[in-house]
Parts: structure tokens; sequence; C-alpha cells
């Protein structure tokens, strides 16, 4: 009986395994390097250039109110890549995300996963994991801070009431690496 | 009887006393540590700190006067172990609920995070730490006279237009290169 209890205890928890748990585990590690912003910033941004006017500018607005927080991590150890992949991958598997699309370049590999929302063009979660950026960058020195930085692995997840639509204007504005992906899956009708 | 009024006295003492601890605040960890070895901190009006407010745009000018004073409290690295405890202290002070996290960023080289305290309407107060490895940590405050999210946006904004009086700063110099 304590048994049967247990697994459904520990299934139930595994089920509940959340984005934050995912990135506490990673985000102080000294391989990785993080980011987290969070709703009150969003509204601070959108109160920058206001003109209401501008229908554009007024959809950004209504679109960056809706979002909860942005996370990333991002990693060039090969250690730490390959476990946060896989761990990316089970955080997709036991939240349910569904695969948006792939892409898939010599060994660069870039996925989108969402989380169902409101309608087609709503997600409540949004997340991206390129892996093998390391052929990518090859021959380039990325510096950092007047640091070499090796890139690996990318995982950036977005939660909140997103419209796909409007997703890419987000990422033109703070500049995430993979942005350009983005601007792919606002295209995506599915 | 006697012992009865101070049992009493006692525990008024201490609900009294627990009444004014609702948790360790910034300004108590500012206030301990100022005088702590390895600590630097300043008290710097508006006023003293910029030198080129005459010159600004009236929009600007108007943000930067929604700040009272910039308070700042840095450690400047010289034992890993007290450097790491106490940017610790700092950060679970930030975790209470009136601090709203805006954002943090973690890397090998620099940790950084963004607070702003007060509610949608007015902020009373912005925080921003950074630690970085070799050098300590700094925690800055600015302290908000009528500061809306707005303002806070064009204080952001016009930085890089804005002449600092550099002596008020000096002391804090490596903590901004």
């Amino acid at each position: 009986m304590k048994t049967i209890i247990f697994t459904i205890i520990g299934l139930v928890l595994s089920f509940t395994l959340s984005a934050q748990d995912l990135f506490s585990k990673y985000e102080s590690m000294d391989e990785v390097t993080s980011g987290v912003i969070n709703s009150k910033m969003f509204s601070m941004i959108a109160s920058m250039d206001i003109e209401i006017d501008d229908p554009e500018a007024k959809a950004y607005m209504d679109m960056v109110n809706k979002i909860e927080n942005i996370r990333l991590l991002v990693t060039g150890n090969p250690l730490v890549s390959k476990n946060l992949t896989n761990d990316a991958e089970s955080y997709v598997r036991k939240s349910k995300l569904d695969e948006l699309m792939r892409f898939k370049d010599g060994e660069q590999n870039v996925r989108f996963y969402v989380k169902e929302g409101k309608d087609s063009d709503h997600v409540k979660e949004l997340m991206m994991l390129i892996t093998g950026m390391g052929e990518m960058l090859n021959g380039e020195d990325l510096t950092i801070n007047g640091k070499k930085r090796n890139i690996e692995t990318v995982v950036i997840s977005i939660i909140g009431d997103i419209d796909l639509k409007q997703i890419s204007k987000i990422t033109k504005n703070i500049n995430l690496p993979g942005g350009e992906h983005l601007d792919k899956a606002g295209e995506k009708k599915f | 009887m006697i012992r009865y009024s101070s049992i009493l006295t006692t525990l008024l003492l201490t609900v009294l006393f627990m009444g004014c601890q609702q948790g360790p605040s910034l300004q108590s960890y500012f206030v301990q540590h100022q005088e702590s070895p390895g600590f630097i901190q300043a008290d710097i009006p508006m006023s003293a700190l910029l030198s080129n407010e005459l010159n600004l745009a009236p929009d600007i000018k108007e943000a930067w006067s929604s700040v009272r004073r910039l308070n700042m409290l840095a450690f400047k690295k010289n034992d890993d172990e007290i450097s790491d405890q106490e940017y610790l202290a700092v950060q679970s002070i930030l975790k209470n609920e009136k601090y709203e996290e805006l954002l943090r960023m973690n890397s090998k080289a620099f940790k950084t995070s963004f607070y702003t305290v007060g509610n949608d309407t007015e902020i009373e107060e912005i925080v921003f730490t950074i630690s970085q490895g070799e050098v300590g940590f700094l925690v800055a405050r600015l302290l908000g006279d009528n500061m809306t999210f707005k303002k806070a946006a064009v204080i952001a904004n016009s930085l890089d237009q804005m002449k600092f009086n550099e002596s008020a700063l000096e002391q804090f110099s490596p903590f901004f290169k």
C-alpha cells in the first residue's frame, strides 16, 4: 500500500517539475551563463518608447504585458552541455510540451517546444533548445566582456500568454541569442 | 507580585522588539555594515551627483529629479569567504517579497540583479547588485521621490548622456569597469 502511495506521489511530483527547477539547477553553475527577465522588466521596457497611437507599438505592449518571464541558460562546457540537454529534454517530456518545429544544420540542432494556450496562435510556454552551436561558431572568436567564450548549448524558456505572431518583436528588442530562429516561430502556422 | 510585573515587562519588550524586526531590510544591512572593515559606503543626494543637470531635456531632467539620493555599499574583496557570505546575506534580504525582481544574470565573470520596491504607480526604490569575482560586490539603491516606471525607463535610457560628479563615485570605480 505504502509503495503505491509513494509511487503516486512520485508521479505527481515528476509531472510538476517546473521550468523553475531546471533553471535553478543550472543558473548558479560557474560554467553556465544565465539570465532571468521578469514581467516587471517588460512593463518597464514597454513604457520606454510609448507611442500609443502606433498600432504596432500597442500590440507590442499588449504582448509584453502578458509575459511572466524569460529564462536563458548558455553553456560552453561539454559535460554541462550534455547534462543540460538531457534535463531539458526530460523536462519537455514530463511537462508534455509539443514540438513546434526543428531545424538541423550539421551538428547544430534547433528545437522549439510549446505548451498549448488559449488558441492556435497563443501558447503558455515556448521553449527553445539549441545544441551543437560549437560547430557553427568554429573559427570565430566570440568575446563577451573581454573574455573568450565558447557557446555550445542554449536553452530559452518564455512563460506567459504568448502570441507566436508577436514573439519576434521581443527578441529583436532584447537581443537574445537565437532570436533569428524565433522569427520563424511566428511564421509557422500550426 | 514583583515577579509578575517583571515577566510582563519582559513579554512587552519582546513583543515590541519583534514588532520592529520585520525581517532585515537593505537599509538595516547598510547601517550595520557601513563601518565594517572592507566595506565602503556612500549616500549621495542627486544634486551632488549630477554635474550637467542644467543642460538636459525637460523630460530627462524631470525623470532624474524623481530620484532623491543614491545610496551605495560595496565590499572590496579581501577575503573570499566573507565576500561570498555577505553577498549571500544581501541576496537573502532581496528574497523578501517587498523586493520585486526585474532581472538577474549570472556568469563566470559577474553576477548581477535588478529589483524595484513599490507598487504599480510609484517606485520607492531601485536596487542594483553586482558581484565580480576578483573585485567584490556592490549594492546600489536609488531612492525615489514620486518615481514611476516611465521615469525609471527614461533614467535608464539617458544614462549615457549623463555626466556624473566623478569625485563622489571615485572610490567605487573598480566596480564600474
